[in-house]
């Protein structure tokens, strides 16, 4: 070999090492994503890590660097560490006007009405998913944990008592009583100590949606119609009715939301007014079967059934990889994703048009499944992704208080008119009547 | 320029105030930074309509000041703080009256008893918290479990879900993580006192009580506006252990005007009607203690 092939063969060498130095830098050196989540339950944790895990290995060039967060956590820091340029690229937060609504108006969000053509999610989504996201107009979110509110039983205990299921919800508060003579209590699970109690509240949006026309709440909600007017009164007269019929536990206001909920799944509670969110928490340990139906029917009324979405994927409005973080949202509605969603989880993402009847899940949920997917009747309000936070606020503070018999239904109305004037005097109110 | 540098430092009296300011400065700084400028700066706010997260807080002058008065919740929160204020301020500072006294002269396990009853006000209000709500739990707690192991079944209670039982709850455990701190300042206090007036009263026939009122109370006056002005501070700014236990509930039944404040500025993002919130609690454990350190002071004289 003589001197000038050596040279070559060094120089070749030399070449080679550079390339290959350069190629695995750029290999190292995947685009990160920060994602900032609040999926809580060890099952749906296992699944969003494996949602990401499957990501990655399909798009090497892009890492998703997941921190989970509680919701109050978010409210907390989101809005500071964004104007910071700390926040993230994409963040799994709540809908309405009082979470994400505040961040879009502000200008904090980025604008997915290019991305909704583009990946055509108007019609691979519910419609909830982008009106229950559009802000000022523009649409930001996402929406994920697609649910209903209604009424769970114990087909156990209804099977072993010789109790039909009830076919209206005037019969269904007559069973309160039936299952307190029979030494049931609480009848109806609940536990409204925790999170501002919430769960009296969403009992009474079910009972609301149910007795109200759906475009008379929408007016209301939009600061067009009365909250303290006689009907809307007369819908939280029959949650009033709910507690004088004993269907709630008597320490209801000092339980915790989930200590409530456990008296249902542990068959102390033979029923449960809950929405479908619930289903996460059915694991292998609890034998009983259980049925899922919307609230029944209100005497006079038409049976109306509320969907709402769990919470929304936001992309922040500065991220710098707009591309990757709207690459890693769309693989989050994916079939491959939806399918783990579903079976690892029983959250069901937003979609429309997927056939669920192959899927492995528990027969309750798979009631849910086909009863959303079949629903052809009216559809209601989830108020509070809706409603304003102070209306929020006000509105679960004085159920509570409802409950415990301190507040009557018009005072309640009249305190959450109130709070519905202030915040459309200062403009952060839904539109939803348009 | 260097002469006038080097007589500066020539003299004595101004290299002594360079040096006394050099050392002040830096917590100056920090002082001004942390305290000075966010106290300024909630004024300004309290002074704007804002929601927290728009670039533009909307000037809207006394506005927020105005709609205070006329605020229902805030009116409700303020009872709740003067409930607080009392019973939360008399119950320590009587309790740690009593066991000082009663340990003052000695006793066997003194140390045992000091480090006892002092071991709750090392825990941070927020375990203090977790702690008692889990007491109050109406399906687990122990004090539901005790009672009902005892045949007392009427007496359990949602203690924390009852709207008329949870202030008093949560004052009770708040007495309980900070009496020992009353207790043990009480304890040094005692120290100073002067045997030969208590010996003298003794020997003058003063019952227990009239040594305690004529004696040991006065002696010990300096300790006791010290401990009870900075606990009236506390009463006016409590906030964590109400957070972790109720939240303010049930409905707004333990909402003091410190959860109340939070909840308007980041839970309904009413930023500038917060700050407003948060100036008048300021205002009122200012005045507060003002006004008992006058009395007291007067009284001393």
């Amino acid at each position: 070999m003589n001197r000038l092939n050596v040279l070559r063969g060094a120089r070749l060498i030399a070449l080679l090492l550079v390339f290959a130095l350069l190629g695995s830098a750029y290999a190292q050196d995947p685009v990160e994503i920060l994602y900032w989540d609040q999926v809580s339950g060890d099952e749906a944790q296992a699944v969003i890590e494996t949602i990401i895990a499957n990501f990655e290995e399909a798009h090497p060039n892009i890492k998703i660097n997941r921190e989970v967060y509680t919701l109050e956590q978010l409210t907390d820091i989101s809005r500071t560490a964004i104007e910071a340029g700390e926040g993230p690229d994409i963040m799994y937060y709540d809908s309405g006007p009082g979470y994400g609504g505040i961040l879009g108006n502000a200008g904090l969000l980025l604008s997915l009405e290019e991305a909704y053509a583009t990946y055509n999610w108007d019609e691979r989504l519910v419609s909830v998913s982008r009106d229950w996201t559009t802000y000022g107009g523009t649409v930001y979110g996402v929406g994920h944990e697609f649910e209903a509110q209604g009424f769970y039983w114990n087909k156990r205990i209804f099977a072993d008592e010789g109790i039909e299921v009830p076919s209206t919800f005037e019969e269904m508060v007559a069973l309160c009583g039936t299952f307190r003579e029979l030494g049931y209590d609480p009848p109806m699970a609940a536990g409204w100590a925790d999170w501002g109690g919430f769960p009296i509240s969403h009992n009474w949006y079910n009972v609301l949606a149910n007795s109200v026309p759906s475009d008379t709440v929408a007016a209301a909600i939009s600061g067009e119609y009365p909250w303290n007017s006689p009907d809307i009164v007369a819908s939280l007269d029959l949650v009033v009715g709910l507690v004088e019929a004993g269907c709630y536990d008597e320490q209801g206001s000092a339980t915790s939301f989930l200590d409530g909920n456990a008296k249902f799944y542990t068959g102390q509670a033979p029923m449960m007014l809950m929405s479908t969110w619930a289903m996460q928490f059915f694991t292998d340990e609890i034998t009983d079967e259980f049925g899922f139906m919307i609230l029944p029917p209100i005497e006079g009324g038409e049976q109306t059934m509320i969907q709402l979405m769990g919470a929304v994927w936001y992309i922040i409005g500065d991220t710098e990889h707009p591309e990757e973080a709207l690459t890693f949202l769309n693989y989050l509605v994916s079939d491959e994703a939806i399918r783990l969603w579903i079976e690892g989880a029983k959250l069901l993402p937003g979609v429309t048009g997927v056939d669920f009847s192959g899927y492995d899940v528990r027969p309750v949920y798979r009631d849910f499944l086909n009863l959303v997917s079949g629903w052809d009747g009216p559809v209601g309000y989830h108020l509070d992704v809706l409603t304003p936070a102070n209306f929020n606020t006000t509105l679960f503070e004085s159920n509570v208080e409802l409950a415990a018999g301190r507040l009557t239904s018009q005072e309640v109305a009249d305190r959450i008119n109130a709070e519905m004037e202030r915040a459309v005097e200062d403009g952060r109110h839904a539109d939803i009547t348009g | 320029m260097t002469d006038s540098i080097r007589q500066f430092f020539a003299n004595r009296k101004l290299r002594d105030y360079a040096t006394a300011y050099a050392f002040v400065l830096p917590a100056l700084a920090i002082y001004v930074f942390f305290v000075v400028y966010p106290f300024f700066y909630t004024i300004y706010l309290s002074l704007t309509k804002w929601d927290g997260a728009k670039p533009v807080k909307e000037f809207v002058g006394f506005l927020n000041y105005e709609k205070l008065f006329a605020d229902p919740r805030l009116w409700s929160a303020l009872s709740h703080n003067f409930i607080w204020i009392i019973l939360g301020t008399v119950t320590p500072v009587a309790i740690g009256l009593f066991l000082g006294v009663l340990l003052w002269r000695g006793v066997r396990g003194m140390v045992f008893f000091r480090t006892v009853y002092f071991l709750p006000v090392v825990l941070a209000p927020v375990a203090v918290g977790i702690i008692w709500k889990w007491m109050y739990n109406p399906q687990f707690g122990p004090i539901n479990s005790t009672l009902r192991a005892v045949g007392l079944d009427v007496l359990a209670k949602g203690w924390l879900g009852d709207p008329y039982l949870a202030l008093p709850a949560i004052i009770l455990a708040g007495v309980w993580g900070y009496f020992g701190f009353c207790f043990v300042v009480i304890m040094a206090g005692l120290q100073n006192i002067d045997m030969e007036q208590i010996d003298a009263a003794l020997v003058d026939g003063a019952n227990g009580a009239q040594r305690l009122w004529y004696i040991i109370i006065p002696g010990l006056r300096h300790v006791l506006t010290m401990i009870t002005a900075f606990t009236l501070i506390l009463g006016v700014n409590v906030f964590d252990i109400i957070w972790i236990t109720t939240r303010g509930g049930p409905g707004r039944a333990t909402h003091v005007i410190a959860t109340y404040t939070y909840n308007t500025a980041f839970r309904e993002s009413y930023v500038g009607y917060g700050s407003a919130l948060a100036i008048v609690m300021g205002l009122v454990s200012l005045v507060l203690s003002f006004i008992f350190i006058s009395i007291r002071e007067r009284g001393g004289d």
